[in-house]
């Protein structure tokens, strides 16, 4: 003997009731023992699923690949490239991309190297951008962000107070461009994310700050005290006082 | 397998999995107009690539999470949604207000995948039917409460793949993805009946291999 409502437990675990229907499952089930046990089945293999189901994500470098897809086809002048790039493997893609900008920007003087890490910081930054889990301490205060990567880093900087600001910190985590540790510092300016990478410089050179374009985004880069800066942004200028906070706190 | 990217071969993605409009015409003033404004064509909206990035990168793990399923191969998972994301983005101007975004681009990535060499192995292997669904809504006798339960993700895993395949999409849409009916009855391209009893099957299936694959474990002494 079954119950009556039992062909309904399915529809309603999966709450595709509608709401008479749905009132009149929850005020039966309780005092049906055939129907809460097939309904606690029901659950139980579709939590089931649900955990067992979800066991793959996509591999950070197919978001970089995504991204850029999807702003390439917002640049006309970019779609000649969209065509061949998707044949090489990401990597390959990352460096000969560099070259192309390297072709395109009046950046003189920087060497290949240096583009092959702008790529690799673009493809970061995009993976903060889309990533539901962006960086590994996640705080708002510098109190705590910055404490995070002592012994973690050979080399420590200051991070500023951003409040009152228009900025907030997000959080930050550890990073690895050019096969070399690195820190990357996650800010909201308004709406916009702004990642910072703080790198040990390869020199004592200072160097001003430089604002260029990278793909879609606004690059600044600036060397100071022995550490390298790069900051990626999708904001037009709101970002700019961020960089000049930045290099305030790290002056020797 | 290899997913051509030129555009001739989107316009040959049509009859049945016609979700991206393939006339030439469309495309080229949708090229050179940017998307399609509002109004155009009726229903057609015409998504903007700024809309687009917001609804589309949020759905890139999901999306290649059904891709890796579906391929059972992460290179082919990877041209999968690399090649769905390239067909959404020339068909934005079709997709239509109303309709179920997460939907279309679950639509697009399968169609894409059923085109694919590996898609039309699938195609030419039997799929299971879907008599007996009467059946097989049958009530589940207590002694199996809570040996599901106690399954490890990693058993549970194994029984998804050894389902056929169409019954392996409905369940990972419905109860991975947490999509209605209506969702999956969109993104499959079949109606919601064919929905409710391919998923009813489908669980039924699953349990079974489950409670099979515990009940061998424990007479084998595998589990403390
Ligand atoms: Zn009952």
């Amino acid at each position: 003997m079954s119950c009556e409502f039992i062909k309904q437990v399915a529809l309603y675990a999966d709450d595709e009731m509608d709401r008479a229907d749905q009132e009149k499952m929850a005020a039966h089930i309780p005092g049906c023992m055939e129907c809460t046990s097939t309904l606690a089945n029901h659950l139980d293999l579709k939590k089931a699923v649900r955990v067992s189901g979800k066991s793959f994500s996509a591999p950070p470098d197919l978001h970089a690949a995504i991204f850029r897809q999807i702003h390439q086809d917002q640049t006309p002048q970019r779609q000649g490239v969209s065509a061949w790039w998707k044949w090489i493997s990401a990597p390959v893609t990352a460096v000969l991309l560099a070259a192309v900008v390297l072709l395109s920007l009046p950046h003189t003087g920087s060497k290949d190297k240096e583009d092959a890490l702008l790529a690799e910081l673009v493809d970061q930054h995009v993976v903060a951008l889309s990533s539901a889990n962006p960086v590994d301490v996640v705080s708002e205060t510098r109190h705590t962000v910055k404490p995070w990567f002592q012994g973690k880093l050979p080399y420590t900087f200051n991070l500023p107070e951003v409040e009152g600001t228009p900025y907030k910190l997000v959080g930050g985590k550890l990073t690895y461009a050019r096969q070399t540790a690195g820190a990357e510092l996650l800010y909201m300016a308004g709406q916009h994310k702004v990642s910072v990478f703080i790198y040990q410089a390869n020199s004592r050179q200072e160097k001003p700050l430089h604002k260029f374009r990278e793909l879609s985004f606004n690059c600044t880069h600036w060397q100071q005290n022995g550490l390298e800066f790069y900051m990626l942004t999708d904001a037009q200028d709101e970002a700019d006082r961020l960089a000049t906070m930045l290099q305030e706190v790290n002056r020797s | 397998m290899r997913f051509a990217l030129t555009t001739t071969r989107a316009a040959g993605f049509q009859g049945k999995s016609d979700d991206v409009r393939s006339d030439e015409k469309f495309r080229r003033d949708q090229t050179r107009m940017g998307p399609a404004p509002v109004g155009f064509r009726g229903h057609v909206s015409g998504l903007q690539s700024k809309d687009f990035e917001k609804l589309a990168l949020p759905l890139l793990d999901p999306l290649y999470n059904f891709a890796r399923w579906l391929c059972g191969d992460p290179d082919e998972a990877r041209d999968l949604v690399q090649e769905t994301m390239t067909k959404a983005l020339r068909g934005l101007g079709s997709f239509r207000e109303g309709t179920n975004f997460r939907a279309w681009m679950f639509r697009i990535l399968r169609n894409t995948f059923l085109t694919s060499r590996t898609g039309l192995e699938r195609r030419n292997t039997e799929q299971e039917d879907e008599d007996g669904f009467e059946d097989s809504v049958v009530t589940h006798e207590t002694p199996e409460l809570t040996l599901i339960r106690r399954a490890d993700s990693e058993l549970v895993q194994r029984c998804i793949a050894l389902l056929p395949a169409n019954f392996q999409e409905v369940l990972l849409l419905a109860d991975v993805e947490e999509m209605k009916y209506h969702e999956v009855a969109e993104a499959l391209d079949i109606p919601v009946g064919t929905v409710m009893s391919r998923l009813a099957r489908a669980r039924g299936k699953l349990r079974e291999h489950v409670l099979e694959m515990m009940g061998t474990r424990k007479t084998q002494g595998i589990r403390a």
